[in-house]
């Protein structure tokens, strides 16, 4: 997995760090609920990308702001589901119930994806409460799309997209932030 | 024993329930977030809560101050996306017996639940009224079981690489031997500190008045 992204990382707003590791947590969500390597494709400029199936959206503020966007299909879901919780694919639910837990467990990647992150981003990346949106197949609008990067993600043959929207957050104070933190 | 499930995802909440399921917990409670799980938590008393961060209307952390103000021996297990030393060390200095991180096993659980029992001692008379206590009732023996909590803490967040292990142009999983010593012992050091003085805080509320 090896992929050139100092082309697309010109500015300052996202750090080549950040964009390492979040390619790397990605991959280590898919490798250790799985076993199966993911394949991370090379990443672009957001430019009209349209939702997958299911997209779970963290809302980050602190020391960034903006939002982190994982769109994947339903197979890709069921299939992802279907490694730590085998159970729930074999047991008997009614659609609408298996529905919920899409809709769950789509929030639930997101937020273990943008989570992870922190080990690197530190205490004053915040993250918010995960947010799905299932609605496929339409156009997908965030606040600045030059802040926006696209990474393609491929799975045990099935796809789904990364979408990093961060910019540094000039509101934030953050030396005020670290003295708190220093003092505890 | 009593248990309280408080995460907000529903995946989740089944994942920790089946994996505990036919262990020594007889009364399994669940909640989707902070301030539910506090409303569960008054009413059923549980000697172990195992507790998300991220939630809706009020975090784990707060969470977890407020129910070990209620029952200062509740067993806590934090289980979270949030994988950094900070947050870990901050769950422990609150009170948290041990954190694992998301994406977890049942295996993971499992051995989590087995290091948990081992802080439950078993009440030795038939008195059944009374609830589990803590083993690490004196001060010295409390400081020395959160500084091994913390050792253990912190070398799992360490299987998180950092950044200087990222080879300049590639994107690659980085090995597993980060290890900053001094930044730990630091942190390990004030948190030891903190989780003295809490317990010692704790153990003032909770005499009689006189």
């Amino acid at each position: 997995m090896s992929i050139d992204i100092d082309h697309i990382i010109e500015r300052e707003d996202l750090g080549e760090d950040t964009v390492r590791f979040f390619v790397w947590s990605v991959w280590s969500f898919f490798k250790s609920t799985s076993g199966i390597d993911p394949e991370i494709g090379t990443p672009y400029l957001f430019d009209g990308f349209k939702h997958s199936d299911y997209t779970g959206i963290i809302g980050v503020s602190g020391s960034q702001k903006g939002a982190v966007y994982v769109s994947m299909e339903k197979d890709l879901l069921d299939k992802a589901i279907s490694f730590p919780y085998p159970d729930v694919v074999s047991g008997d639910f009614s659609d609408e119930d298996f529905e919920e837990m899409r809709v769950d467990y789509a929030g639930e990647i997101a937020n273990i994806i943008s989570g992870n992150a922190r080990n690197y981003l530190g205490g004053q990346f915040l993250i918010s409460v995960p947010v799905v949106v299932t609605a496929p197949g339409t156009q997908m609008h965030i606040d600045n799309r030059s802040k926006g990067i696209i990474f393609p993600v491929t799975w045990d043959g099935y796809s789904c997209h990364i979408i990093l929207c961060l910019e540094k957050n000039e509101t934030a104070d953050h030396s005020k932030i670290e003295q708190l933190e220093n003092a505890i | 024993m009593k248990l309280l499930i408080v995460d907000d995802s529903a995946m989740i909440r089944r994942a920790v329930a089946n994996a505990y399921k036919g262990t020594v917990f007889t009364d399994v409670q669940t909640a989707a977030d902070g301030l539910l799980a506090l409303t569960v938590f008054k009413e059923q008393l549980p000697d172990v809560v195992t507790l998300d961060i991220t939630m809706p209307y009020m975090d784990g952390l707060a969470a977890l101050t407020q129910m070990l103000e209620i029952k200062p021996n509740t067993v806590v297990l934090v289980i979270s996306a949030l994988a950094d030393n900070h947050t870990a060390i901050e769950a422990l200095i609150r009170g948290a017996q041990q954190f694992i991180y998301k994406p977890f096993s049942s295996d993971d659980l499992k051995e989590a639940l087995d290091t948990l029992l081992e802080d439950i001692e078993q009440p030795e008379q038939v008195d059944t009224t009374s609830e589990p206590k803590s083993k690490y009732s004196e001060s010295q023996e409390y400081s020395e079981h959160i500084e091994e909590r913390l050792n253990k803490v912190t070398q799992r967040a360490n299987t998180i690489p950092s950044t200087e292990n990222y080879p300049s142009g590639y994107v690659q999983p980085p090995s597993y031997t980060s290890l900053n010593q001094d930044h730990i012992k630091n942190q390990t050091a004030v948190a030891r500190q903190m989780s003295i003085k809490n317990n010692l805080r704790s153990k003032t509320t909770h005499l009689p008045n006189s």
